[in-house]
């Protein structure tokens, strides 16, 4: 499906935007479907609760179509949309943790270990990897929202500085600091679970 | 020029992940050399980063019906017109306001009509320019962090990040999914690539509150978001795969997960076709076909990263893990042999040497590999 959009728009985020933006709702959709695996990406590292997470990128998508009017075509599609995303995800995660008091407990994390036994892999340093790989995912889950976001779209999804500055409407200096006193954070925390850190 | 230690922490974090440009760079690490204190630190640093780079934290598969969720969500919505159609028929209407206004001057100059209401002027002077969309609520900011110093220059480290986070050099590499259908071996054409993110203004960011960016350095066309790296294989996992179910039982449009091409591949070796040697790109070229099972190009193309830094450790750590990948065992071997040489960090040290010892036991030979 997704091949089929790009083989009918050159340029397949500038052709959908412009038509959503005059109301082609199906051309909306499609921009969904290009983008909600990114948008995942950031939201599900948050929100670690499978159906929270499913309302949060829904929401979202909605929220963008509200707005699309408004979005100039001289940035990317998706850094906006991102920028959406950042927000209403720290927003409803703020709430989440007004309501219940406490910091989410995320033992329903939904996320499905990914590690295979691999060929590469003796299973000895499989089980270390995926032993190292809940600390830091435990680590980072302790980290502040705005700390855990830069985490998350650095690391996980590999964004660079300027793209999350964009996103985040600060300095590129601010986005350096803010990764800077997650690692020394996440260095006590992995420290405290006993990992190779 | 010596620098202070309280200016060199504030830049460790990017020297750490080799976003320096090279005369700073230089600086901090001269600094390092002299101050054990920041030399902790910045070792500190790049271990947390290897570990945050090494973890495996994979995203939620996107819900199979999410599609259909928005365009059910958004159906109650009202009739979007295009932007300019509300502005031309508010500026009609002000205009229609204008020529009413100035007939009735010209009116009332001949005495046409005594007494003249107001209301034309009055309704002139009211008339309101197009509405305007809210602006969504502006995020949310705590007491400032302390900031880098901006005027200390740095290079664009969406060109040159690099994987590498020890000092001074490797690149780790992620134990990734396993192998899937081999391809056919050698290095693939021209392919698609990914830009690296531009320095675009978000001009639109006001919208939600955001200062505007400063001015564009490098503007490039819009171009689609590359879909988010998956932490494993393709398939469905058991949520994804529940969430499907439900779609079909709920009669909702199911995404056909197989069938979604890899736009982000295609992205990456249209880039490379353009620049063959971009460090960069290759790095991520050799992830995603790792991330989509392509062992035959993810070692083609790691082998061209030892091609362009022989001297890197973690770059032959890569090619080893692809050769393996591929089912190479000489190649592997060799490479391994040459990550051990050139000191990797760990914990790849550790793992090249066991490996090594796997494969020579194997291959029965102490001289596997040639390079």
């Amino acid at each position: 499906m997704v091949d089929k959009l790009k083989d009918n728009f050159a340029d397949s985020d500038a052709g959908l935007v412009r038509r959503a933006k005059a109301g082609d709702a199906q051309a909306f959709g499609d921009l969904v479907t290009l983008h909600e695996r990114s948008v995942y990406g950031i939201v599900s590292r948050m929100v670690r609760d499978r159906d929270e997470a499913d309302d949060l990128v829904q929401e979202i998508f909605i929220s963008a179509f509200r707005a699309i009017g408004g979005f100039r075509e001289t940035a990317k599609f998706s850094t906006w949309l991102h920028s959406i995303a950042v927000n209403t995800t720290l927003k409803r995660l703020k709430r989440m943790k007004r309501e219940r008091g406490v910091s989410i407990d995320d033992e329903e994390t939904g996320l499905a270990d990914r590690l295979e036994s691999e060929d590469v892999m003796s299973p000895q340093e499989a089980v270390e990897l995926s032993e190292r790989s809940e600390s830091v995912k435990r680590a980072v889950d302790s980290l502040p929202d705005k700390q855990k976001i830069v985490v998350v779209m650095h690391y996980f999804e590999e964004m660079p500085c300027e793209e999350i500055a964009q996103i985040l409407g600060c300095s590129v200096g601010t986005v350096w600091s803010r990764l800077h006193y997650a690692c020394i954070r996440l260095k006590g925390e992995l420290r405290n679970v006993n990992s190779v850190v | 020029m010596v620098m202070k230690c309280s200016d060199v922490k504030k830049l460790l974090m990017p020297f750490v992940e080799g976003a320096l440009d090279e005369s700073l760079a230089h600086k901090v690490g001269e600094h390092l050399k002299a101050c054990s204190d920041c030399a902790r630190e910045a070792e500190a640093l790049a271990e947390t980063v290897t570990a945050l780079r090494e973890a495996d934290v994979p995203a939620m598969e996107p819900a199979a019906n999410m599609r259909s969720r928005v365009m059910a969500g958004i159906a109650s919505e009202p009739v979007r017109r295009g932007w300019w159609t509300g502005r031309v028929q508010a500026w009609s209407a002000a205009a229609a306001v204008v020529l009413f206004a100035g007939v009735l001057m010209v009116s009332l100059r001949h005495g046409a009509f005594e007494g003249a209401p107001q209301s034309a002027m009055e309704s002139l002077d009211r008339a309101e320019p197009p509405a305007a969309y809210a602006p969504a609520a502006p995020l949310e900011e705590s007491a400032p962090e302390p900031e880098l110093n901006d005027r200390i220059v740095m290079k664009e480290p969406s060109k040159e990040m690099k994987k590498s986070v020890s000092l001074p050099e490797e690149a780790p590499v992620r134990q990734e999914a396993k192998e899937k259908s081999p391809v056919a071996e050698g290095e693939k054409g021209a392919a698609l690539g990914r830009k690296d993110a531009p320095a675009e203004a978000a001009a639109e960011a006001d919208k939600f509150g955001f200062s505007p960016a400063a001015e564009t350095t490098a503007a490039s066309k819009a171009e689609p978001a590359p879909a988010a790296p998956s932490g494993g294989g393709d398939s469905l996992d058991s949520v994804a795969a529940g969430d499907l179910r439900k779609a079909e039982a709920n009669g909702a449009a199911a995404v056909d997960e197989a069938k979604k091409p890899d736009d982000r591949t295609l992205e990456l070796e249209k880039t490379l076709s353009e620049n063959p040697d971009h460090e960069g790109t290759l790095l991520a070229l050799v992830k995603d076909y790792r991330r989509v099972g392509r062992s035959q190009d993810e070692y083609a193309v790691a082998d061209r990263l030892t091609k362009l830094k022989p001297d890197n450790a973690g770059y032959w750590f890569m090619r080893a893990q692809a050769a393996e990948r591929a089912k190479l065992p000489n190649e592997a071997a060799a490479s391994y042999k040459k990550a051990i040489e050139l000191k990797v960090a760990e914990p790849n040290l550790s793992l090249s040497r066991s490996r090594l010892e796997v494969l020579e036991k194997s291959t029965g030979s102490g001289e596997a590999g040639s390079r």
